[in-house]
């Protein structure tokens, strides 16, 4: 006898396994451009037109290479051509001027939304660093807990999925945090216990930390409202249809992804074109 | 998301919207992630090349399209899943396990195609019996019997009482 107590409650644990990042990258690519597309004479005449141009475009780009700053030459090849066929959308109520701005999805609670976060604190303090509000990372709650967010939902839509005991209060909580100053010492403290805050009692913890963390603050008031705000992110992930984290849009491109380097590549490819 | 001229979502968007789902059925169906990848890859490419259709469920035909074309690739495959692939992963939150998810795995390979679809459509998707009986266009005693023993199966293998 194994520690298996039942089958079904066993298996209700997993989930079948995602395809390699190479086949999805494949298959979006070569769905990218259509034989019908390429049949229409408009398409065919842009083609040559750009064949015509290249050796113009060529000169026009060797001219202008002194002027950029980034690079791109550390970016596969394939990945940039991916990039270049998804397809861009707008984020309501992004108002942001800056070459790049990169809007995450994002629970507190999830791990590897925490480690992308962590690894990606990097790539955007370079970037502040050496050219100041050029790349600009936006942050929204998507809390994976039933309790404030209803799209909670299998990819197929069929199944509600368990989520995370606490990430509304932990959203709530880094918001509250950040108003007085703290958001990045409660952001860490979470980091760092994330392995234990599992189950019933996360959100009393995380509550229990936000009081020693802002003394002589109504804790629960000032989260209390936040809520206006979680409610406000998660309606705008619901119109781009994010049901998962991390999920994160880089000039409204969605790249759904737990590698920091495909962020850091995007935003090189996106400063590239800005650049041009 | 672009759209094309004619309102239908275009087999890009289509599989940014089912792609993964069609994924994991198909590596239920197939016990093979290669040949997943494969079978979805052939549905998708087989969509780009038919005239403009409106699919009044685009989720309904492309999750048959999938089932028979991976049906098709184990009509056609002469070798066993080699059992290197990993089928399941812990769903978020959920702490791994990877004893029990490897014991698991060995299990469901373990079932014939048909039963592991049943599990995959009841346990992963949520379908009803009904539902399943629809999608596979078996009756819904089939349907349940193959659910039932694969449970039964499942149990053994593990180790549990039936």
């Amino acid at each position: 006898m194994n520690d298996f107590d039942d089958v079904e409650t066993a298996l209700a644990r997993y989930r079948p396994a995602v395809p390699s990042a190479d086949a999805t990258i494949r298959i979006a690519r070569g769905l990218a451009t259509t034989p019908r597309l390429w049949r229409r004479r408009w398409i065919q005449a842009a083609a040559a037109a750009v064949i015509v141009s290249i050796p113009a475009v060529w000169w026009a780009f060797s001219q202008r290479a002194e002027r950029q700053w980034v690079s791109i030459a550390d970016v596969p090849e394939e990945f940039a051509t991916y990039w270049k066929s998804q397809p861009r959308v707008s984020i309501p109520s992004v108002d942001v001027k800056a070459d790049v701005v990169v809007v995450g999805f994002n629970d507190w609670l999830c791990p590897a939304c925490q480690e992308l976060y962590v690894a990606l604190e990097a790539v955007f303090a370079d970037y502040e660093k050496a050219h100041p509000g050029v790349v600009v990372r936006l942050l929204f709650d998507w809390p994976w807990e039933a309790k404030c967010n209803p799209y909670l939902r299998s990819p197929s839509g069929a199944a509600e999925l368990k989520g995370h005991d606490g990430a509304c209060t932990a959203a709530a909580a880094v918001r509250a945090a950040r108003d007085r100053g703290q958001g990045d010492q409660l952001v860490e403290w979470l980091e760092a216990n994330r392995n234990s805050l599992r189950g019933s009692d996360a959100a009393d913890r995380i509550i229990q930390h936000a009081r020693e963390l802002l003394p002589g603050v109504d804790v629960d008031a000032a989260m209390a409202e936040k809520q206006s705000d979680i409610d406000h992110d998660i309606a705008i992930a619901h119109s781009l249809n994010v049901n998962a984290t991390p999920m994160y849009f880089v000039n409204g491109v969605k790249l759904m992804t737990v590698k920091p380097e495909h962020i850091a590549w995007a935003i090189k490819l996106e400063l590239a074109r800005r650049q041009k | 998301m672009s759209a094309r001229q004619d309102g239908a979502p275009s087999a890009a968007e289509l599989y940014e919207r089912y792609g993964l789902a069609l994924h994991r059925y198909a590596l239920m169906l197939l016990a093979n992630r290669q040949d997943a990848e494969d079978a979805v890859q052939q549905v998708f490419a087989s969509l780009l090349k038919r005239p403009a259709v409106h699919f009044e469920s685009p989720e309904a035909y492309l999750r048959t399209a999938v089932r028979n074309e991976s049906l098709g690739l184990l009509r056609r495959r002469t070798n066993r899943p080699d059992g290197a692939d990993a089928l399941l992963e812990p769903l978020s939150g959920v702490v791994d396990r990877p004893e029990e998810r490897l014991a698991i795995e060995a299990a469901m390979r373990l079932l014939p195609p048909e039963q592991r679809e049943v599990v995959h459509l009841k346990v992963f998707e949520g379908m009803t019996l009904q539902e399943i009986a629809t999608l596979t266009s078996e009756s819904i005693n089939t349907v349940a019997s193959r659910y039932r023993y694969a449970m039964e199966k499942l149990r053994a293998a593990l180790g549990g009482r039936p």
